[in-house]
């Protein structure tokens, strides 16, 4: 039972970071490796608020708009240029990024471990063991930060403009949607989730510079999964004629 | 209001437009005939922004517009209705509509009012609201398509084969809108493979032919005398 809900309110993070994720591929075509390093700076973020005498929530607020921020720029300097060239220069490019934010936080926060403290530290009882509250305050949480998203993509004038310009890059353009904000918007709200879902988890598993790539792999699993839904591309088809 | 000038445009190293010069006046429904593969299609999409022109330029209300993106042009009023449609296949026909109106300057009042016109002239549309872009028909797409356009409140729409694969009945509907969007004061550049109904609509006719404009001439002057068409299109 314990096990169906700590499973629970682990997958409700990773999906969490996973849309912000695949909100990413979706819309830009472009597979984040630095997604991970996101999350552990917004992490990193809260730490310092708390430091500073902020409370939990301060700290998931700033994590998350420091975050969009900086994923604005990182769109803005980095990704912006390679627009509509080879995936591969894109994948290059989020992958020196994940290399450099991984040493600058190790340069800035040091080798060791921190600690963000839960703003809830009750338990309740069921079936005769004591469960933390936080951890279910994590789950609805990320559950209300996902229906908030699909509810933005679904109703707001953002949201049809990031839904068309997933469809038909060039017709969206053509309607007077501004394409390129579009593609920075979306980055930077990748980013803020990824941040908010550090925070959310930092108390459960300590905040240091591994906490990035240690969410690495499912970067790598977007990867595969992106050359498999393009049949043109040639790892696919070079793997599927191997087996073939 | 709208001029191309010696316009060359290139696909890779393919050398497509070999200087394309036409020009449309504010109001002005204009054809442009010529044979598949031609160059129609890319001197829409080079007016739009969405080919590069290596020479030449763009000239639209009298600015030059050359390398301006193509989001910008559709805010200053340049529509593009393509030749394959290009409904947003899994947004709604309103959400569809909503790509082009939702933008800065259209109040409650104007946006019922564009909503309120397109809904009249395509009352199906009206019915068909909450369906996915995907499951219209043909001639409902294509409808679509100019409504859509028509959200942006355009000076000029650039039409490419707006009846293509249409039934007859459909054909004519879209003769009607052509007609009506020019009583409206919009202009049209119209890019038709039938040419009974493009000598119909049109105050003036261009024909192209291997990336150049051959020929320029008023429409009833090719209704008069068909040489010319038979000439350049061989029908
Ligand atoms: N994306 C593209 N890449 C390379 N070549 C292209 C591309 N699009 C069009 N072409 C080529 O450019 C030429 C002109 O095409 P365009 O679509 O402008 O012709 P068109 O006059 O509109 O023809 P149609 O009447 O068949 O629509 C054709 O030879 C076509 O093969
Ligand atoms: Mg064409």
């Amino acid at each position: 039972m314990i096990q169906l809900l700590n499973g629970l309110v682990n997958g409700m993070i990773l999906a969490l970071v996973a849309s912000g994720l695949t909100l990413i591929f979706g819309i830009m075509d472009v597979v984040n490796f630095a997604h991970g390093e996101l999350y552990m700076l917004g992490a990193y973020v809260g730490t310092t608020v708390l430091a500073a005498g902020g409370s939990f929530w301060l700290a998931l607020g700033v994590a998350s708009v420091t975050i969009f921020c900086l994923g604005a720029a990182i769109q803005l300097v980095t990704l912006r240029p390679l627009l509509g060239r080879d995936p591969l220069a894109t994948i290059l490019a989020t992958f020196g990024l994940s290399l450099v934010l991984q040493n600058y936080a190790l340069w800035q926060y040091g080798p060791v471990a921190r600690k963000i403290q839960e703003p809830f530290t009750g338990h309740f009882r069921i079936f005769q063991l004591e469960y933390p509250w936080y951890r279910i305050i994590i789950a609805v949480l990320s559950a209300a930060i996902m229906l908030a998203l699909w509810l933005f993509l679904k109703r707001a004038t953002w949201g049809i403009w990031i839904r068309a310009t997933a469809q038909d890059r060039t017709m969206a353009a053509a309607m007077g949607i501004p394409v390129p904000l579009v593609h920075t918007a979306v980055f930077s709200l990748g980013g803020a989730m990824a941040a908010a879902s550090g925070v959310l988890y930092g108390p459960l598993v300590g905040v240091d510079q591994t906490l990035g790539p240690g969410s690495w792999w499912s970067g790598g699993w977007a990867t595969s999964a992106a050359r498999c839904w393009r049949p043109s591309s040639s790892a696919c088809s070079s793997r599927s004629r191997r087996s073939g | 209001m709208l001029a191309a000038r010696d316009v060359h445009a290139f696909y890779g190293k393919s050398h497509i437009l070999h200087g394309v010069s036409l020009e449309v006046r504010a109001g002005e429904v204009v054809g442009l005939l010529g044979r598949n593969g031609v160059g129609k299609s890319t001197t829409l999409k080079t007016i739009m922004g969405l080919v590069r022109p290596a020479r030449g330029a763009i000239v639209f209300d009298g600015r030059d517009v050359t390398g301006v993106a193509t989001h910008r042009l559709a805010r200053l009023g340049l529509a593009w209705v393509p030749e394959d449609r290009r409904i947003f296949p899994s947004l709604s026909v309103w959400e569809n509509l909503r790509t082009g109106l939702d933008r800065a300057g259209v109040g409650h009042a104007k946006r019922a009012d564009l909503l309120e016109k397109v809904f009249r002239y395509f009352p199906l549309l009206a019915e068909r609201r909450y369906q996915a872009g995907r499951t219209l028909s043909g001639g409902e797409q294509q409808m679509l398509a100019i409504a859509r356009a028509m959200m942006l409140e355009p000076k000029i729409i650039l039409l490419d084969e707006p009846t293509e694969g249409l039934m007859p009945r459909m054909v004519g509907q879209i003769r009607e809108i052509i007609e009506t969007l020019r009583q409206d004061g919009v202009a049209i550049l119209l890019v038709e493979q039938s040419v009974p109904l493009t000598l119909a609509v049109s105050a003036r006719v261009y024909i192209m032919e291997k990336g150049v404009v051959r020929h320029e001439a008023p429409a009833p002057a090719l209704r008069a005398d068909d040489a010319v068409i038979r000439r350049y299109l061989g029908v």
